[in-house]
């Protein structure tokens, strides 16, 4: 297959679900345009801007849109939650669901850098989530995981854990992925192999 | 090649199954340096006594493995290593929390822009980082040379099929020791060492064979078949003389010379040195000198003949001797009597002959025959021969010293079962004693082959230039052969170590770094082709001969 009429299958595969709505240096958070449109933890997002930057999904949330107006209780009685929402359109508009993904990296020259971006992305610059070539690609390197160990997001052994089952999942050899990872892993938490081990189990279920 | 290729090949085997390489992580010169193992490297691949090579930043160095460790950074590891010690967490702690450490002892060093030159001892050590792996063939024939004339190939480094050579130069030049239990493989190395000293032609041997197993045909223990002597695979450059000659012939052997010793030719000194075995009193060997003095030459035969309590009591009024003590004396004296070699008629003219040989460059052989079960024999025989073969040296030696004719070739005297007079108490009054002491001022060296070096006399082994060790597990002897060695304890490990089959510790002057090594075969046919022996009978020799016949005289 060529290399022109790939990028254009990937284009169309690409999955545009948000805008960027803060940005620092380390994180930035992404309103998903639908409720509930917000990718698993652990995935590989990019905001897609001139310099698309990479991130990890750390953090979801959903809420009013109104912080005045909090939802309240429908029940007791009603068990499908299904139905609310369609008896209440309205739910879409006040309810908003958003992201936050930890900075691993950035494309530069059409070249993968995984550092932390010169520059944060631009508010309002869109947010997608990455291809499968573009997660192998970079995930073939362990340059991410000190980063997402480093951030200081309380579980970030969850969501190292939920990325590496991510990618290993996209590879012919998963278990073998998950030992070289888990190498690096182990070279940066000495004297922490019980930490190692479960985030290797979590990433391995 | 630049340093990084270099050890890129170095490495070469790390992909085989048993193949390692690591980094140098700590450690110092005195106690030896710490290796940190790459995680792909198999710990069950490295054993102990490996030659290696460190790649520094200006120097190469070669060492040694002392010692395999295994290490792990945390702590807590034994606590929960039920947790990790399966699945894909075994192998992920396995090179990173759990990896295995070696110590490396620092010998030798070569500046890496100069390899040309040979390796130094190693005076510092190579920086944090410097790669280890196995050395290569290449690193092994620079450090100890390749088969070269000269150079002989004595067998290779535990594991390694590289040759490993011995500098026979070095290893005439002074006293060397071969040591080991018995059933180890001494006489073995030694019939190499011979055939290396026999081939270069730095130096004669003669060899005081008690056993009569390095002339002509030897058995093997383990393979139960018979091994060619020197003799039968360097005849035009081996005699052997024999002291019984009918046990030559009986194995299928006609020796060049019989050795005859005459009465005459028996001197107090001799009787001195087999005080212990005799048991003797030392008075009844002083007397012995008395003996001489008052007879002179045939003092032995006269003695031995005077019989009755009269003669006696009127001999030791006469030379002023204990009664007792001379009666004693003649007690032990008339054993010689039995010996079938010894003769009342004439001086004979064996050390003439032995000295002819040696002088054309003929290695000489004796065979004791019967005479090797009785020691005294041996040590009679051994010491009177060679306190006149060193005079005569002597003799030569100064001679030319002064200007008049060459120097006598170096000549390298073997001995066996050299505890039973090499002792504290007698190394002083033999010959081999003074030799060992001596060194090569006169051209003579000695070789000597024993299983109990601790009943050496100190002095004679601190003499010993290079000596290869194969298993011993007494304390004594193993402090007896290391003493004075740097770095004991380690080689003393080494050394409890060895198989108890074809394996040596090589350490001294004929070699710049200790060594273990697996000794070259010798017995198959090969072995013997490897050291330039050509078997007549063989048919594709006999029709390459003809074939060379007809090509050279139509």
């Amino acid at each position: 297959m060529n290399s022109k009429k790939q990028n254009r299958k990937e284009k169309l595969s690409k999955e545009i679900i948000g805008e960027v709505i803060r940005a620092s240096s380390t994180e930035f958070e992404t309103q998903c345009y639908d409720l509930y449109g917000f990718p698993p933890l652990g995935s590989l997002v990019l905001s897609d801007d001139e310099n698309p930057i990479f991130g990890i999904v750390s953090h979801s949330v959903t809420e009013s849109l109104d912080p005045s107006r909090t939802p309240r209780p429908r029940g007791p009685g009603l068990a499908d939650v299904k139905s609310i929402y369609q008896e209440s359109p309205q739910l879409k508009n006040l309810l908003n669901s958003r992201f936050t993904s930890i900075t691993v990296g950035y494309i530069q020259s059409q070249t993968v850098v995984r550092k932390l971006s010169p520059v944060p992305p631009k508010i309002l610059s869109i947010t997608r989530i990455s291809t499968e070539s573009e997660l192998i690609e970079f995930s073939s390197n362990f340059d991410f995981v000190a980063r997402l160990l480093n951030s200081s997001f309380a579980s970030s052994d969850d969501v190292l854990a939920s990325f590496l089952s991510i990618a290993a999942r996209l590879r012919p050899e998963p278990d073998q992925y998950l030992i070289d990872t888990g190498k690096e892993i182990a070279s940066l938490l000495p004297g922490q192999m019980r930490r190692v081990n479960l985030i290797l189990r979590n990433a391995s279920i | 090649m630049n340093s990084d290729e270099k050890f890129e090949q170095l490495k070469q085997n790390v992909n085989a199954e048993d193949g390692w390489s690591g980094v140098i992580v700590g450690g110092s010169l005195s106690d030896g340096l710490e290796v940190r193992l790459s995680s792909e490297s198999s710990i069950e691949g490295v054993k102990v006594g490996r030659l290696v090579t460190i790649e520094g930043k200006t120097h190469r160095f070669f060492g040694q493995v002392s010692d395999v460790i295994l290490e792990s950074s945390d702590r807590n590891l034994s606590i929960y290593s039920e947790e990790i010690s399966e699945g894909i967490m075994a192998k992920v702690a396995t090179g990173t929390a759990a990896y295995g450490k070696i110590k490396v002892q620092p010998k030798l060093s070569i500046k890496t822009s100069d390899t040309s030159s040979s390796p130094q001892s190693a005076k510092t050590v190579p920086p944090h980082f410097s790669k280890v792996a196995v050395s290569a063939h290449s690193d092994i024939e620079l450090i100890f040379g390749k088969e070269a004339p000269g150079k002989f190939w004595i067998g290779s480094p535990l594991d390694m099929e590289s040759k490993l050579c011995l500098d026979i130069n070095e290893f005439t030049k002074r006293s060397n020791g071969v040591f080991g239990k018995s059933g180890t493989g001494k006489t073995f190395l030694t019939r190499l060492l011979l055939a290396g000293i026999l081939q270069s032609g730095k130096a004669v041997n003669l060899v005081f064979d008690m056993h009569s197993e390095y002339g002509w045909q030897g058995y093997s223990e383990t393979e139960n078949h018979q091994v060619k002597g020197l003799k039968q695979l360097f005849p035009s450059k081996v005699a052997i003389f024999s002291l019984d000659e009918e046990h030559s012939k009986r194995r299928g052997l006609t020796p060049d010379y019989v050795v005859r010793i005459g009465y005459k030719e028996i001197e107090p000194e001799d009787v001195e040195i087999l005080r212990e075995s005799l048991s003797l009193s030392p008075q009844a060997a002083d007397a012995a000198h008395s003996l001489y003095r008052h007879y002179g030459k045939n003092w032995l035969l006269e003695f031995l003949n005077t019989s009755g309590t009269e003669s006696f009591n009127s001999l030791a009024s006469q030379i002023n001797v204990n009664q007792g003590a001379l009666s004693t004396l003649h007690r032990r004296l008339s054993g010689f009597s039995r010996y079938e070699f010894m003769d009342t008629t004439s001086v004979h003219d064996s050390v003439n002959q032995i000295l002819r040989y040696l002088d054309r460059g003929i290695n000489v052989v004796l065979e004791f025959g019967k005479y090797g079960r009785d020691t005294d024999a041996y040590i009679l025989v051994a010491n009177l021969l060679t306190r006149r073969i060193y005079e005569r040296y002597a003799e030569h030696k100064e001679r030319a010293l002064s200007g008049i004719g060459d120097e006598p070739t170096p000549l390298v005297i073997t001995i066996e079962e050299a505890h039973k007079y090499l002792t504290p108490e007698l190394a002083n009054q033999t010959i081999f004693g003074t030799i060992a002491r001596e060194m090569r001022k006169y051209n003579v060296t000695i070789l000597i082959v024993d299983q109990r070096p601790s009943q050496i006399d100190e002095e004679v082994m601190s003499q010993l230039g290079t000596k290869l060790v194969c298993l011993l597990d007494n304390n004594k002897d193993v402090d007896s052969v290391l003493s004075g060695v740097s770095g004991q304890r380690k080689l003393r490990s080494v050394l409890s170590s060895l198989d108890s089959r074809q394996q040596a510790l090589v350490f001294g002057h004929a070699l710049p770094m200790p060594v273990e090594i697996r000794v070259r075969d010798y017995g198959t046919p090969e072995s013997y082709k490897s050291l330039g022996f050509t078997d007549p009978t063989n048919k594709k020799d006999l029709s390459q001969i003809n074939q060379d016949k007809s090509d050279l005289f139509g």
